[in-house]
């Protein structure tokens, strides 16, 4: 290894830095910069007109840990996070095993279950809201030709539900994405493992339990942690769909950062928000990692 | 900063005139009488007021301004939002109109589930006349006519009901200024922008806010130049004979203020929290806000 490394001409070098700068100019501006502008912002009493002016140290933070909201929306983005990880990964892994297996229509299963991450967000969030929407929508309109007319219910409007329903919609748009992950995990198991098995009398449950699953798992590890990521900072269905009502049930913290910082145009708070938006992300991504790092350590 | 309105608009209650007949109601005069109305429609199976809540809380919000306005006038909430002494958002009135609200909710007043309907259905289930009222700003009968023309004469509308003890009239309208064209002072061309503030603030322009938009002008106009519908020239009269004029309160706020109150609004319509508490929020944010 440090033979080749030596042995990497000054060519080679320069070839990798040029391919590389690009992408490392626009990360450093759009990322790493903001990033730190918004930590010194969270410092700042701020109105977004002008520049800040008002230093006021800690005070933020100090009031994010009082502020009720805040944590409204922390829980609800821990509701996102595990019914994230329950309502897509079994599914996306059970359609993943499905259509790798031998059935009749596969790419066109595959297309259908995967056309809904195509649709875009809003497109989603309206369709949606239509199947939900109390008066003339679609699901309570079904649910009384049914007879099923106790069922009804404002599906985006009961606080104790609003929550859940947006939740569907995720899962619905997300599941394709991941199965289409796990499909090309699958079909990068060598053949033999399986030839091997079925010599030696394996059923297909046995072949998925012992040979599928174990090797998709390091596919499985990178998809939670997208997942939970994605779970802390998702914004965008929340907002088409609810703004984070009725009455904060749907808040999740990238609605409430929005929300303070462009429409109440508290822009240090907001930014303080950000960053513990930031915080609490790489932190959980992290505690996943080391979770399963520790689970591999112990099974090996 | 220069500006000039360009459109006005005030908000009254929309009703379906047909659906009045068909049950014989005479329009209210006052909140008990609404009440009575409301109870007859809803026994009939028509919506009586249809209300949208999701992604729009300042719709929720003209019930709660207007209860207010008619139960105290105008004076508690200028003295609460320019902290004046005595002034309050704990002032009862306040707390009184959140009961009012929630008892119109108990009643049955609005289509179920409205906390999760959206601005646009609210108007779609108007027009497919499922619903009898609904109190909205006067952009709507020109929303009416271009999205369901066929219904745009059986539109009428009256006044919000007065409150037994109140000291608001039922003149006393909800409104304000809808449109506006603002420009900076600092501007590097003044020139210009007073001539486009001029066009604005022009008799074509108000012509054309009418006739095309069926809106209010901000300017006069002399009604010899334009051809307006009956409903149209009554919205126009009820608003020159409001006696006092409520402008929108998230707009006469700051605003985090306008957050913390549409937030509390809808809050107050899904029961979550008592009057009170709404009352208390509100005043909360205004002493941290403005003091």
């Amino acid at each position: 290894m440090k033979h080749k490394r030596l042995a990497m001409n000054k060519d080679t070098r320069l070839t990798i830095a040029l391919f590389l700068i690009p992408t490392f100019v626009f990360y450093v501006v759009l990322v790493v910069v903001p990033i730190f502008q918004s930590v010194r912002f969270s410092f700042y009493r701020w109105d977004g007109l002008g520049p800040p002016t008002r230093f006021i140290g800690l005070a933020n933070y100090k009031e994010i840990l009082h502020d009720q909201v805040f944590w409204k929306a922390l829980k609800n983005n821990l509701i996102v996070v595990f019914v994230s990880l329950l309502g897509q990964m079994p599914p996306a892994i059970f359609l993943a095993i499905i259509l790798t297996g031998k059935i009749k229509g596969k790419s066109f299963l595959r297309t259908v279950y995967f056309a809904p991450q195509i649709i875009s967000t809003v497109a989603t969030g309206y369709l949606f809201y239509y199947v939900y929407e109390p008066t003339f929508g679609l699901l309570n309109q079904l649910l009384r030709s049914l007879g099923m007319g106790w069922a009804t219910r404002g599906w985006l409007g009961d606080p104790s539900i609003a929550l859940y329903s947006v939740l569907f919609v995720i899962c619905w748009k997300y599941i394709g994405f991941y199965m289409v992950l796990f499909m090309a995990s699958i079909e990068g198991i060598p053949q033999e493992l399986y030839e091997a098995a079925r010599i030696d009398g394996c059923t297909s449950w046995q072949t998925v339990r012992k040979i599928t699953l174990p090797l998709l798992s390091p596919t499985l590890k990178t998809a939670c942690v997208l997942s939970i990521v994605g779970s802390i900072k998702y914004f965008d269905l929340i907002w088409v769909m609810t703004t984070g009502g009725p009455a904060r049930s749907t808040e999740l913290i990238a609605t409430y950062m929005y929300k303070k910082t462009f429409l109440s145009w508290q822009m240090g708070y907001g930014s303080a928000l950000a960053f513990c938006l930031f915080v609490i992300a790489v932190g959980l991504s992290l505690l996943f990692m080391g979770l399963s790092k520790i689970n591999r350590d112990v099974s090996e | 900063m220069w500006g000039v309105p360009v459109e006005l608009a005030n908000v009254l209650i929309y009703y379906n005139t047909e659906i009045f007949a068909k049950y014989n109601l005479a329009v209210p005069t006052t909140f008990d009488d609404l009440l009575k109305v409301c109870r007859v429609l809803k026994n009939n199976g028509v919506i009586p007021m249809v209300l949208a809540l999701n992604k729009a809380e300042w719709v929720g919000d003209l019930y709660y301004q207007y209860l207010v306005t008619r139960l105290g006038g105008l004076e508690p909430f200028k003295k609460a939002i320019a902290r004046e002494p005595g002034g309050s958002f704990n002032d009862p009135v306040f707390v009184e109109a959140g009961k009012l609200l929630q008892q119109m909710v108990a009643e049955g007043c609005f289509q179920e589930g409205f906390l999760g309907a959206e601005y646009a259905s609210m108007r779609q289930i108007f027009t497919q006349e499922k619903a009898a009222m609904m109190l909205m700003g006067s952009w709507l009968p020109g929303q009416i006519a271009s999205e369901a023309a066929h219904m745009y004469d059986k539109v009428d509308f009256f006044n919000f009901p007065a409150i037994k003890g109140g000291k608001g009239q039922i003149t006393d309208i909800v409104g304000g200024t809808n449109a506006a064209f603002a420009v900076s002072s600092a501007t590097k061309y003044p020139e210009a922008a007073k001539a486009l503030a001029k066009e604005f603030s022009s008799e074509a322009t108000a012509i054309d806010v009418l006739q095309i938009a069926k809106r209010l002008p901000a300017t006069n106009f002399s009604y010899d130049k334009v051809s307006l519908d009956d409903l149209t020239i009554r919205v126009i009269e009820a608003a020159g004979k409001a006696t006092n004029i409520q402008l929108y309160y998230d707009q006469s706020s700051t605003p985090n203020l306008a957050q913390v109150h549409l937030e509390s609004i809808s809050a107050l319509y899904a029961g979550l929290i008592t009057p009170a508490q709404k009352a208390a929020e509100w005043e909360k944010a205004a002493v941290q806000e403005l003091e």
